[in-house]
């Protein structure tokens, strides 16, 4: 794609995928991906259920070997250097999973000495709560009366604990309510001012205009197109994006999965 | 990255109300049964000595008296109880505890526990080994049933996944925190230990020293097994609950049903005589081949006079300058001991049998196979008492040709009418029991040490692929 | 979705799901061998029974063969002076059987069946030498309908039902479920009712053909009644666990929080209660101790065999009408019956003091044994089968007792050395030992069935509730 050509030739990508591809068991997921995000920026991947955004997502983490092509995150082969590669990452689902015993501080410690950050003092941790807009006393609470919100909270913090350079974020906003909608966007606004690289899978183009710097267009494995927010308006954004949700219907892709 | 996950994982167990109460509840009833197991044992010890010196004391002063009469009369042996039987008595309720020297007999070990036990006993015996066999794999199957499948179910495993943690840490933190908290049960073993040393075992087992190490190892293999089964399982099935009611299931039928199961067939298919029948039968072999007026009975004593007169070179037993009765009683004792030997040897094969049938159910259940180790080296199971009756059957025979050898040197033509005293009976000696070494324990059960072993590699194999696999199905979830 | 499609989805999914056939099946064939090596194990019991009975009415027949020869003058008195020697005299003493001791072996596999009585024994060698069985075997008790109903039983229930309202409700298929015109109650119970259902079919039908197989067609009247009893005992031992189930359901606690909840109970009821009620039992009325016992019979027997010349005049100053004179018989044979008769007198106040305590020991635990009803249920089963330690001890005692009789009635004939007559002898009594009655055994439970129902109807209407309420709550949201 011509724009991804473009955007990666200045500084060097923080997150990169070469011609990726995926099947499982001989139906493709993914078709020759080939995106990239640099530092402070951030990338949407819209796209149906099953148009290969998580699949993306899982290969950059290295849960799955690609079938062909090749993933980078910092320069360095996701397939090649699995821990390594994962020590620059950070990923926040849709639902962050903690532990309902443990309380928010507890979490963060735990997830933060799993990404081998295991020196910080609580008042370190404490500092990455307060800036991921939770309070001491919610963190000293048991996570398992949090909110959604409040546990993406804890796993923004626990990104800025593991000082990840690359965001990947998927479905972070659904099932949000509209305030704590917007207190992510703010979040995701200053961690992409702060220099990462954001992936974000999403079906909200509203969202993914505010926040993106480029939005990717997946479609039955492939990105279909790539959009310039800065460049449209959201109106042409939306009209273009549905336009591939339609031609989707009309003529089938070929059998995408996952 | 490990230290973190037993951090998290003890910080868990300890905020969770259902594991320090099966923790706290095992820890009483392991103080309690070691309580119960060492006065039981402490008794036994003291009941023993007492007896001991009873029957020499009666030997002694019993008064003039016929050798022969006397050897009818004769003395017990008594089976020592090993200090390790605080720990672990094994089989010794359902083995006798004292058997009869007795002239022209081989008696079995009389006086069982379990004769004057109550009828549940049988169900369950309160004993330190017991609860650990029963009770630490329980706990160990709590601490890890959810090990993995819980964090799946919580999508807690994909956020470790992503944290860049392998598998192997994953699971080598999960166990080493799971054997912690079983790790606590400790106490009531040295508590066990500790009563152990403070008993009255006048016999002591050689290398005690070693056989606790082996205990102990055997106890922290089997222990090690079962928890990785836990977690192996854990990361196999869907969800944490089915997991519980497989290891649940499995628990139980490896300490309760499989056991029984075992036994039973062990014993149908390799039934012991009844006693009757094997009584009637040893006797007619032993004692109705030699004194019985069977023609084959009259020519086995018309030769033994034949060969005596020939040996003195006399013609008339009177011309003999020995005893006549008593140098035919002693070739009767000659004459019934191998008979002896083949019928307890049919017996003690049969009960062996029985326990290599037994061992081979012990590839469904380790229990089988730590109960075995663990009651050999306390000293309490079935080669322990084969070993012990096996000598003070040796003793018996040494101890009666004595008696006989009195009434051939001294009996003159008095015979059954000569008369020793207490001087004779005073000079007589103790039989004095020296336990197996434990080499000699340990080439019985090595089959169920490699078992074990078996069971734990084949656990800590399940554990260890398992994880990787939960961590490869989450990766495609 | 009406009850009736439950029910039959419920009969289908019995069938068709993997887990629970395999259950079922393993359930099934645990039962029906159980029921069959009881058979086996009641046949060896007959056959034993009636091969020693037979050996001493043989070895009776000769010795009453050889006095008919005297006193019709076949033999001369000179030719056969051991004819009708009083001292030989013998009885069989048998106990029988329990009738259901196929079904729960109890303590009849560890207790002496048969006695030979012989005057040449004192009372405590009445039992001698029975101890054959393996201890392997002895140890891990017997794998009977009694032990695979108190124990595995209750342990297929749970893992069957334990689910079965959580299921639904952890799928989010419950608000489904009710919106159809069916309730909670009605939805639980149809399926407990064929889970339950179908253990309770296995039960009868392993019931079924042990009352046939273990009968061999001759005892099988005689059987039935206790069955009843027995049957009774079985389904309110059922019933409390259906309830008990019902009611760990009915707080709707999660899947794997019921199933840890009545794992726990099963434990607590199967392993942990029976252990520390034997263990209170044994330890609060201890038994005197057995070695001391047999040091003491002993040492009596030593001194009565010192002092014999005492003990006979002692005897002739009570019996003036006796005399030593003319005596044809050796000498050792009045002094064996003088020392038995000395030994005896001294060992039956110990031997009352052995059955003191275990009857100490029956009225503790049937007080406490409503704190676990396996105690309380394993009691009432060999009750019912006859098999129960109470019926054994009676056993003993009454064959010392008899032995005494039989003592009294010859110590005349003995003290003087003179024969039985035919006449004499056959007016000796016989042994005669009543077997349990249907009345006593029904009687002996009625109060554990009792309880036992009283507490699963008390869990019963709990779990009503308690559904009823779950209801409200649901329909309420």
């Amino acid at each position: 794609m011509s724009l991804t050509d473009e955007f990666t030739s200045g500084q060097q990508a923080m997150l990169q995928t070469t011609n990726l591809r995926k099947t499982f068991d001989g139906v493709v997921a993914l078709e020759g991906l080939n995106i990239s995000v640099k530092p402070g920026e951030t990338l949407c991947l819209l796209g149906a259920n099953g148009a290969g955004k998580t699949t993306t997502i899982n290969l950059l983490l290295g849960f799955l070997e690609p079938t062909s092509g090749e993933a980078f995150v910092n320069g360095r082969n996701v397939a090649e250097e699995p821990v390594e590669t994962k020590r620059d990452l950070a990923y926040i689902p849709e639902q962050v999973a903690l532990y309902p015993s443990l309380s928010g501080l507890e979490n963060l410690k735990y997830f933060a000495a799993l990404a081998g950050q295991d020196s910080y003092s609580d008042a370190d941790l404490y500092a990455f709560i307060e800036r991921s807009g939770l309070s001491k006393e919610q963190a000293d609470r048991s996570v398992s009366a949090y909110s959604k919100g409040m546990r993406q909270k804890i796993g923004v913090a626990t990104a800025l604990a593991k000082q990840a350079k690359a965001f990947l974020l998927d479905e972070p906003l659904s099932g949000l309510d509209p305030s704590a909608a917007n207190e992510f966007a703010r979040l995701a606004g200053e961690l992409r001012a702060s220099g990462a690289a954001i992936l974000m899978a999403t079906h909200d183009i509203f969202r993914a205009t505010e926040l993106a710097s480029r939005i990717g267009i997946m479609k039955a494995g492939q990105l279909v197109e790539e959009l310039d927010p800065q460049a449209l308006h959201g109106k042409e954004i939306e009209a273009i994006y549905l336009n591939h949700m339609r031609t989707d219907h009309a003529a089938p892709a070929k059998g995408a999965a996952a | 990255m490990i230290k973190a996950i037993i951090w998290k994982e003890l910080l868990q167990y300890r905020r969770d109300g259902r594991i320090l109460a099966v923790l706290l509840i095992t820890l009483a009833l392991g103080f309690a049964a070691t309580l119960n197991s060492w006065s039981t044992v402490e008794t036994q010890q003291r009941e023993r000595q007492a007896a001991v010196a009873s029957d020499r004391a009666t030997w002694d002063n019993q008064g003039k008296k016929n050798p022969h009469s006397a050897a009818h009369f004769s003395r017990y042996a008594f089976q020592p109880t090993s200090s390790l039987s605080v720990f672990d008595p094994g089989l010794k309720d359902y083995m006798g505890s004292a058997i009869w020297l007795e002239a022209h007999y081989r008696d079995p070990a009389t006086l069982r526990s379990v004769e004057d036990a109550v009828e549940i006993q049988r169900f369950a015996r309160l004993t330190p080994a017991w609860i650990l066999q029963v009770f630490a794999p329980l706990l160990a199957i709590l601490l890890a049933f959810a090990g993995i499948a819980a964090e799946r179910e919580r999508g807690t495993l994909r956020q470790i996944m992503s944290s860049g943690v392998p598998p192997q840490h994953l699971f080598v933190g999960k166990a080493i925190a799971a054997l912690c908290i079983v790790g606590l049960l400790a106490p009531s073993v040295i508590a066990a230990v500790a009563l152990a040393a403070n008993t009255h075992d006048e016999v002591g087992l050689p290398g005690t020293g070693g056989r606790l190490a082996g205990i102990v190892l055997s106890y922290i293999l089997y222990i090690g097994a079962f928890t990785f089964a836990a977690i192996g399982i854990s990361a196999r099935v869907a969800k944490s609950k089915t997991a519980l009611v497989v290891l649940v299931g499995f628990w139980a039928a490896s300490v309760v049903f499989v056991p029984r199961l075992a036994s039973d067939v062990g014993s149908a298919l390799s039934p012991a005589p009844s006693a009757a029948d094997f009584q009637a039968r040893m006797s007619d072999d032993a004692s109705g081949a030699f004194w019985g007026g069977s023609e084959e009975a009259q020519q086995r004593r018309a030769d033994v006079e034949a060969n005596v007169l020939k040996q003195y070179g006399v013609d008339k037993i009177e011309d003999l300058p020995i005893n006549y009765d008593g140098y035919l009683l002693q070739e009767s004792e000659e004459f019934a001991n191998g008979v002896f030997d083949r019928y307890y040897d049919e017996l003690w094969g049969t009960y062996e049998a029985q326990s290599d049938i037994v061992r081979l159910f012990s590839i469904v259940s380790p229990t089988l196979a730590l109960s075995n180790i663990s009651s050999a080296l306390a000293g309490s199971d079935l080669f322990a008492h084969r070993h012990f009756a096996d000598s003070a059957e040796l003793f018996r025979r040494d101890f009666v040709k004595l008696l006989n050898e009195e009434m051939i040197q001294k009996g003159g033509q008095d015979g059954y009418g000569y008369m020793a005293d207490n001087d004779f009976w005073q000079t007589n000696p103790d039989f004095t029991y020296t336990p197996p070494p434990l080499g000699a324990v340990m080439s019985n059960i090595w089959v169920d040490i490699l078992v074990l072993l078996g069971w734990t590699f084949a656990a800590l194999l399940l554990a260890f692929r398992g994880v990787r696999f939960s961590f490869k199905q989450e990766a495609v979830a | 979705m009406s009850v009736q499609a439950i029910t039959s989805q419920e009969k289908k999914a019995l069938k068709t799901e993997p887990m629970q056939l395999v259950l079922l099946v393993t359930f099934l064939i645990a039962s029906l061998y159980a029921v069959l090596q009881g058979t086996f194990f009641r046949q060896a019991q007959m056959e034993a029974i009636t091969s020693f009975t037979a050996a001493q009415e043989e070895s009776i027949g000769a010795w009453r063969d050889r006095l008919i020869a005297v006193e019709n003058g076949t033999t001369a008195p000179t030719e056969d002076r051991w004819a009708g020697l009083a001292m030989d005299v013998t009885f069989p003493a048998t106990i029988s059987p329990g009738p259901l001791s196929d079904l729960a072996h109890g303590v009849s596999d560890v207790k002496p069946a048969a006695s030979r009585v012989s005057l040449w024994r004192s009372v405590d060698r009445l039992f001698g030498n029975y101890q054959f069985q393996s201890p392997i075997d002895t140890a891990a008790g017997a794998f009977d309908l009694a032990f695979v109903i108190i124990f595995i039983m209750p342990l297929l229930m749970i893992a069957l039902s334990y689910d079965a309202l959580s299921e639904d409700r952890e799928l989010g298929r419950l608000g489904l479920l009710l919106s159809q015109p069916i309730s909670i109650r009605q939805l639980v119970a149809a399926r407990l009712k064929v889970r339950f259902g179908a253990v309770a079919v296995i039960v009868l039908i392993a019931c079924l053909v042990g009352l046939i197989a273990g009968s061999a067609g001759q005892d099988i009247g005689a059987r039935l009644p206790f069955m009843g009893i027995w049957l009774l005992v079985a389904a309110a031992y059922f019933a409390l666990w259906a309830a008990l189930i019902a009611w760990a359901i009915s707080l709707n606690l999660k899947g794997e929080t019921t199933a840890l909840l009545l794992a726990g109970i099963w434990i607590v009821n199967g392993l942990v209660g029976p252990a520390s009620l034997s263990a209170a039992a044994e330890g609060l009325y201890p038994t005197p101790s057995r070695l001391a016992f047999l040091s003491e019979a002993r040492e009596a027997s030593a001194a009565a065999y010192k002092s014999q010349a005492d003990i006979m005049q002692g005897m002739l100053l009570d019996h003036p009408d006796l005399t030593a004179e003319n005596y044809s018989i050796p000498e050792y044979i009045r002094t064996a019956f003088l020392v038995n008769k000395t030994v005896d007198d001294s060992v039956v106040p110990i031997l009352a003091k052995f059955d003191a305590v275990q009857a100490e020991r029956r009225s503790f635990l049937s007080k406490l044994q409503f704190a676990a009803p396996s105690v309380l249920t394993l009691q009432a089963f060999n009750l019912a089968a006859g098999t129960d330690l109470e019926r054994h001890i009676a056993f003993e005692k009454s064959v010392r007792d008899y032995k005494q009789s039989v003592a009294e009635a010859v110590e005349g004939n003995v003290i003087v050395g003179e024969r039985l007559s035919l006449a004499q002898y056959d007016a000796l009594p016989r042994f005669y030992h009543q077997g349990p009655t249907v009345s006593g055994a029904l009687g002996s439970i009625f109060i554990p069935v009792l309880f036992l129902l009283a507490l699963s109807t008390l869990l019963g209407t709990i779990a009503h509730a308690n559904l009823g309420n779950l209801q409200n709550r649901i329909r309420e949201n």
